[in-house]
């Protein structure tokens, strides 16, 4: 029969879809609920190698206050509605802004945008989930404050909830986003309004500056989770430091990488080198500096290693390419560095370039950017290079140790090569860690290469697993494998968890693979 | 499920499309803007970081029409992001659109 709508929520029929599209048109009125093909077009735009019909919502709701989003909760509990929370909506490579299954209704968040405090002296925040990272940025110089930002490569357009609430990182020394996180305002399922760690207190006033409050700490369960949609967040700033200088390393070996990260590891275990530094892969950089697969090859399939080394000669870059950056006052930068330079020159490879040296040019351009937060898109380079707007993120993490580093990269590049992708790829170095990134790019207007990228996608998961490496976040269509690794006990407790916070299990049944 | 309601992936037709991503002829000329629009004031903060950058193909001075710039935002084109109704409002996105085609080409 024909429907009205895109598509409609699982078990959900058009008349029970109708009924609740009213309540929603009453509580936030006509403009703010949405349901025609027109208006649901941009959040069905994914890149993720399955079909767009699979992720397509079946409405868009949009609230701007608390209460709002308590009404949302309460008409989707009444009428058995799942609901999709997006703040800025900008997922991309991890699902973008459509729902984790269709007909799920999207909650979008982007008009409720309010800074709502940034103090100076303490170098806090507290923000709502519409605000992106250009608006703080604009905020920040416009009233000329000591401030620094830190947030991923999309920075102009996402924001610092729904990055956060993903558990995403940026490139600064407060590039652990969620750990730099400080306070939560979270509409539960049963309509509560919860504030986690000194939120609760009346009078308090120190509830951005206190992660812990007291008794249990509950933060971490509502992030890529459905136990909650966060309505407030507080985080932390860094001051900005006297002295910024930010530098690269390239290294000219793709063996190098285990001996770039022995070396590297204990400058930054010891915040010697303070910042997430990344270590990226020749593709990647070739990409940022717009350059296009076609520009040397055209015939399909993977791009062959001589052909990578040409690429490496003509654009000057390394096989890896390590961005870091010494942040503080002129003494504590010139102490620092020396013990980067020397380091460097005992290993006896390596060449440093500074930014006297890069001048304006890509990548070093951005990457200091990044480093020092100023907001730009330059990493949708990466698009350009096999083109057709395919991307999923494959990130298993990794100890930060130089052997597992060269066995991921071998290992992933094997799998990607077989399925005729490439290996584009970079580290991104927590304090032990390492986010291995890889963007499993893919031309998603051929039908042919879609299903080898989703199948190639499906073998990394495997492959890895099986050495014992698992992924740290990943994108819609993949939730609920990925759910898998973790193993059943955790599962177990997610589900349960689930039944008791919301019964009805409206918000968004499948992220994290969590359901009731 | 049928419908007389179904998302296109194209929202733009196949000559518009060609015309877009052609490599534009530059030519040099220099503008003085009176007054900022907010869509001017939008392309500036947001668009140009891809599309004076190299990476999304250059929209000033091409002499295309409005329509091409209120159609792809909304969808995405390829690897550009589709730009929702709660990024950009109509209002400005249609005063975007006048602005990049009546635009002249960056000296
Ligand atoms: C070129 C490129 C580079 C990238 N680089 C990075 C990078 O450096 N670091 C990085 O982390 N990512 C990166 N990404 C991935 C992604 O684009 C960013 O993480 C981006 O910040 C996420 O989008 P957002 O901030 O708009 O969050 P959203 O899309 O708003 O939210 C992300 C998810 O969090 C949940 N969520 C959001 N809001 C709420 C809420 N209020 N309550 C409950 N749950 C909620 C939802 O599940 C949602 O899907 C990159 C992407 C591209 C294309």
């Amino acid at each position: 029969m024909a429907s009205k709508y895109l598509a409609l929520p699982k078990g959900v029929s058009e008349a029970r879809f109708d009924a609740a599209i009213k309540k929603f048109t009453a509580a936030l009125g006509k403009d703010n609920v949405l349901t025609s093909g027109e208006h649901l077009q941009p959040y069905t735009k994914v890149m993720m190698a399955v079909e767009t019909e699979k992720h397509i919502p079946s409405a868009i709701v949009m609230a701007t206050t608390v209460e709002q989003v308590q009404a949302v909760v309460k008409i989707c509990n009444e009428y058995k509605i799942p609901v999709w929370t997006i703040s800025t909506g900008r997922n991309f490579g991890y699902g973008s802004a459509a729902p984790v299954e269709r007909g799920q209704i999207v909650l979008d968040l982007r008009k409720m945008n309010k800074i709502i405090h940034i103090d100076p002296e303490l170098c806090t925040a507290l923000v709502e989930p519409g605000v992106t990272y250009q608006q703080l940025y604009d905020y920040i110089e416009d009233n000329k404050l000591p401030l620094m930002l830190s947030f991923s490569a999309p920075s102009a357009i996402a924001g610092p909830v729904g990055n956060t609430m993903d558990r995403g990182v940026g490139y600064t020394p407060y590039g652990e986003h969620f750990l730099m996180q400080c306070g939560m305002e979270v509409v539960l399922a049963n309509g509560d309004v919860y504030r986690t760690g000194m939120g609760g207190v009346k009078g308090d006033k120190a509830w951005q500056v206190f992660k812990w409050g007291y008794g249990p700490t509950l933060d971490g369960m509502f992030t890529q989770s459905n136990y909650g949609i966060c309505t407030k967040m507080g985080f932390w700033l860094m001051p900005k430091p006297p002295v910024f200088k930010p530098f690269e390393i390239k290294f000219d070996n793709e063996a190098d990488i285990s001996e770039i990260v022995e070396m590297l590891r204990p400058l930054r275990i010891a915040q010697i080198i303070p910042n997430a530094v990344v270590i990226a892969g020749t593709l990647w950089e070739a990409a940022t500096c717009n350059t296009r697969r076609s520009d040397y090859i055209t015939t399909p399939g993977h791009t062959p290693d001589h052909i990578v080394k040409q690429i490496q000669k003509d654009k000057h870059l390394g096989a890896w390419n390590v961005y870091a950056a010494l942040y503080g006052s002129p003494e504590q930068v010139e102490v620092n560095w020396k013990i980067v330079t020397e380091t460097i020159k005992k290993a006896g490879k390596g060449r440093i370039v500074t930014q006297e040296e890069a001048g304006d040019t890509q990548p070093f351009k951005y990457r200091a950017q990044l480093m020092s937060g100023v907001p730009n898109l330059q990493e949708f380079g990466l698009y350009n290079w096999r083109g057709g707007g395919g991307s999923m993120w494959f990130a298993p993490v990794s100890q930060a140790r130089g052997s597992e580093c060269d066995k991921q990269v071998k290992l992933a590049k094997t799998i990607l090569n077989k399925h005729g992708l490439d290996y584009v790829g970079e580290f991104i170095v927590g304090w032990r860690d390492m986010h291995h990134v890889i963007d499993v790019l893919f031309d998603r207007s051929s039908e042919e290469e879609t299903k080898r990228a989703n199948a190639c996608f499906a073998e990394l998961l495997d492959e890895f697993e099986k050495e014992g490496y698992a992924v740290y976040r990943v994108n819609t269509a993949f939730q609920e494998r990925v759910a898998n690794s973790y193993g059943p006990v955790k599962r177990k407790l997610e589900k349960t968890i689930k039944r008791a916070l919301d019964p009805n299990g409206i918000l968004a049944p499948g992220k994290s693979g969590i359901r009731i | 499920m049928s419908n007389g309601n179904r998302i296109s992936t194209r929202a733009v037709p196949g000559v518009l499309l060609a015309a877009l991503l052609a490599v534009p002829a530059m030519s040099a000329s220099a503008e003085g803007t009176a007054e900022i629009s907010r869509g001017q004031q939008y392309y500036e903060k947001i668009c140009a970081k891809c599309h004076e950058a190299g990476i999304g193909p250059v929209l000033l001075g091409r002499g295309l029409p409005e329509v091409i710039f209120t159609t792809i935002p909304r969808s995405g084109l390829r690897a550009m992001p589709a730009f929702r109704v709660s990024d950009i409002d109509d209002a400005t996105l249609q005063s975007l659109a006048k602005y990049l085609a009546n635009s002249k080409p960056k000296p």
